[in-house]
């Protein structure tokens, strides 16, 4: 499939971090949709059906770990892989992203070099 | 009467040589003593007449006084009478405030008090009489009979006293008691009793007024003596002198002693016939008997006073240990219960604290979790942008801006390295780091670690060898693993410039792992290597601009290390290069 026709939705709050993402992410010819809340972002992952959704765990409304249960609940967002990019790396963390229903987790500081060979990997 | 009191004598002079025998207890003071004319003897004199009291003229009078004067003219004493009450004079004798008192009866409790001549002075009795024709004669007649009694006398109600009497040999009779002798003889005289109880000096004096007999019952003798305080020097000497003339007196019918007896008493020594025989007899018997128990008695008196004396001692020792150690047990329980009482509130302060603690590493953990966040948050943008910057993505870059980006993006790794090393750290000493164990080979590790510094040691012209056995399992936190072997390698590349790196796995006896990391640096100062484990004690510090380190690296390494179940030591020569060892169980072992 061309990686033209491929979405993928990131919520994040915080707009610096937004803009490194969606910047590295249509540069290399992903189109991108973003949320900057859980709720709106529940509703894009539903409506819009991304092939990945990148979801910050920290948001003002819903954190990310809830967001992620209720697209895993909804019938059309039971198979996109949503991979957890956060900021929390304290132990535990990965391991209750996975068990909210994240297919990946990527740690905050991303590395540039190697971020977009490990978001194709769920692609 | 001068039959009775020779009768008398005789038996004094059978018991004299066991008398004088006895006297070999006493000690001799007087020798020296009777030389000294001045010796001054203070007396206690207090009223009862006719035996000792004041006259008219404010001198001492009666028969005590007429004995005492007599025995002080022959040893040259001055006597001072010292007047008082009978308490009051007994209080001074045991004070030694005086030095001797007249009058005094021998009791067991008073021989602990005081010292006692040992001639009696006097004796007085009780005695029973009788109207003529009743026919009481023996202690047996008076059965059924009615007594007159003086109210609440020694001679009725004491130990010795006639009630206790009759109940001993089980005869019945009445008791009538009264307020004084004279009513005890009126009743007798006039029917209303069967027989009447008196001191024998009353009876003496007042029996031809009412015209009474003398029963042959008599009882309750009570020898009198002199008394002396028992500590004083002068008691024996004083004791010797008057039991000498004592004897002497008694043995002389003419003495002072039976004038006195005559003139106060009104022993009238002239007038045998009065008396009957068997009287004579039983006086005898009584006085002889008296003074064999007295001289029996002095031999145990003298064993028992020293053996009281002691025991008192022992008894009085034994009170005060015993006090002594109920002071301490009181002491001890007070303390006891002090300590139970601190113990209970230290508990309860403990509690508190440690409900303290739990709150406050609660808080540790949410602030650590927090910080992770936020200092992250913001490297991401640094790191990431710099990143895309480097690599072109925003457009070309000129030699400059490139260095510069370089420098941005260096500073930034090891920034976040510093964060890392820190919640590390932090998370390691809050007990927080939970071990995820897992197998996996070596080899594949240290081939991991080997690339990761590869462009670097090639840079630096450096040669790296690796001796590590291959497939060797492990069973340990990888990650962790991982971190040691990063940070150890890390440190040899970053602090040799040339020469070589060698790193060598070996499996040591007692399943453990030793890996060695040796290079050929610049090596650590033997005084630095103490303190080599030591947070931020990067040992030279103008090296730290050029070796970039966090100052945390091998104090989280030994960190690590010690939660690995393993241990990490340093050997160095100083310009020569450094060794660094850590070993680690092949297996780790798994807490039940």
């Amino acid at each position: 499939m061309d990686k033209k026709l491929k979405k993928i939705l990131i919520i994040e709050d915080n707009e610096a971090n937004l803009y490194l993402t969606k910047f590295i992410l249509e540069k290399n010819g992903y189109q991108v949709l973003e949320a900057r809340e859980g709720i709106q972002g529940l509703e894009l992952a539903t409506k819009q059906k991304p092939d990945l959704i990148l979801m910050d765990i920290q948001l003002p409304d819903i954190d990310g770990l809830e967001a992620v249960k209720r697209i895993r609940t909804a019938k059309t967002g039971q198979e996109i892989p949503i991979v957890a990019l956060t900021s929390y790396a304290m132990v535990g963390d990965r391991e209750k992203s996975l068990a909210a229903g994240c297919t990946g987790y990527i740690e905050k500081p991303i590395n540039p070099d190697t971020f977009m060979a490990e978001i194709e990997k769920f692609l | 009467m001068r039959g009775i009191e020779k009768a008398v004598g005789q038996i004094l002079g059978s018991g004299l040589v066991f008398l004088c025998l006895l006297l070999l207890y006493v000690p001799i003071f007087g020798a020296t003593v009777a030389a000294d004319d001045s010796i001054t003897v203070r007396v206690g004199i207090y009223e009862n007449q006719p035996k000792i009291f004041t006259d008219d003229q404010g001198n001492a009078s009666g028969f005590w006084p007429d004995i005492i004067g007599y025995i002080a003219s022959k040893e040259g004493w001055k006597i001072e009478y010292i007047h008082g009450t009978w308490t009051e004079c007994l209080k001074r004798l045991e004070n030694n405030e005086i030095d001797m008192m007249p009058d005094v009866a021998y009791t067991e409790e008073r021989s602990r008090q005081y010292d006692f001549s040992h001639e009696t002075v006097y004796t007085s009795w009780s005695m029973v009489y009788t109207r003529a024709g009743t026919g009481i004669q023996s202690l047996l007649d008076l059965e059924g009979k009615n007594i007159a009694v003086l109210k609440g006398s020694v001679n009725v109600e004491g130990p010795d006293g006639i009630k206790k009497l009759v109940s001993a040999f089980n005869i019945n009779c009445a008791f009538t008691e009264v307020d004084s002798y004279a009513r005890v003889f009126e009743l007798v005289e006039n029917g209303e009793a069967d027989a009447g109880v008196t001191s024998k000096d009353f009876g003496y004096q007042h029996e031809s007024d009412f015209d009474l007999v003398k029963t042959a019952i008599i009882f309750q003798p009570s020898p009198l003596y002199f008394a002396f305080p028992i500590n004083s020097s002068l008691t024996p000497y004083l004791i010797e002198g008057i039991d000498r003339h004592m004897i002497g007196l008694k043995q002389d019918y003419d003495s002072i002693y039976y004038q006195s007896l005559g003139k106060w008493f009104g022993e009238k020594h002239s007038e045998k016939s009065v008396i009957p025989v068997w009287l004579i007899w039983a006086l005898a018997g009584t006085g002889g008997l008296m003074l064999l128990l007295a001289g029996g008695s002095l031999l145990l008196r003298s064993q028992v006073r020293s053996r009281t004396k002691e025991l008192r001692e022992e008894v009085s020792e034994h009170k005060l240990a015993e006090e002594k150690l109920a002071k301490y047990r009181q002491r001890l329980e007070k303390l006891v219960e002090a300590r139970t009482a601190e113990l209970a509130a230290k508990t309860v302060e403990i509690e508190k604290a440690n409900i303290h603690l739990h709150e406050m590493d609660r808080l540790k953990s949410v602030f650590l979790a927090s910080m992770s966040h936020e200092l992250r948050t913001p490297l991401n943008s640094i790191i990431g942008f710099t990143g895309i910057m480097l690599q072109g993505m925003a457009g070309g870059l000129n030699d400059e801006q490139q260095k510069q980006l370089t420098i941005v993006k260096s500073s930034a790794s090891h920034l976040l390295g510093l964060i890392n090393d820190v919640l590390d750290i932090s998370k390691i000493e809050a007990g927080r780091i939970e071990l995820s164990l897992e197998e996996f080979k070596i080899d594949d590790m240290m081939q991991d670690v080997v690339q990761t510094f590869s462009q670097m040691v090639s840079e630096k012209g450096l040669d790296l060898i690796t001796e590590v056995p291959e497939n060797l399992v492990l069973f340990s936190d990888k990650r962790r693993v991982k971190q040691v072997f990063m940070n150890l390698v890390s440190n040899a590349v970053k602090f040799t410039d040339r020469g070589t790196i060698k790193i060598a796995a070996r499996v040591l006896n007692g399943g453990k792992l030793e890996l060695c990391v040796s290079d050929t640096g610049i090596g650590i100062k033997e005084e630095d290597m103490s303190r080599l484990f030591e947070p931020f004690q990067q040992v030279d510090m103008s090296l730290r601009k050029r070796h970039e380190g966090t100052g945390l690296g091998l104090y989280l390494t030994r960190k690590l290390a010690d939660l690995l179940g393993g241990d990490i030591s340093a050997k160095s020569q100083y310009g020569q290069g450094s060794e660094f060892i850590f070993t680690i169980p092949l297996r780790h072992k798994v807490e039940a």
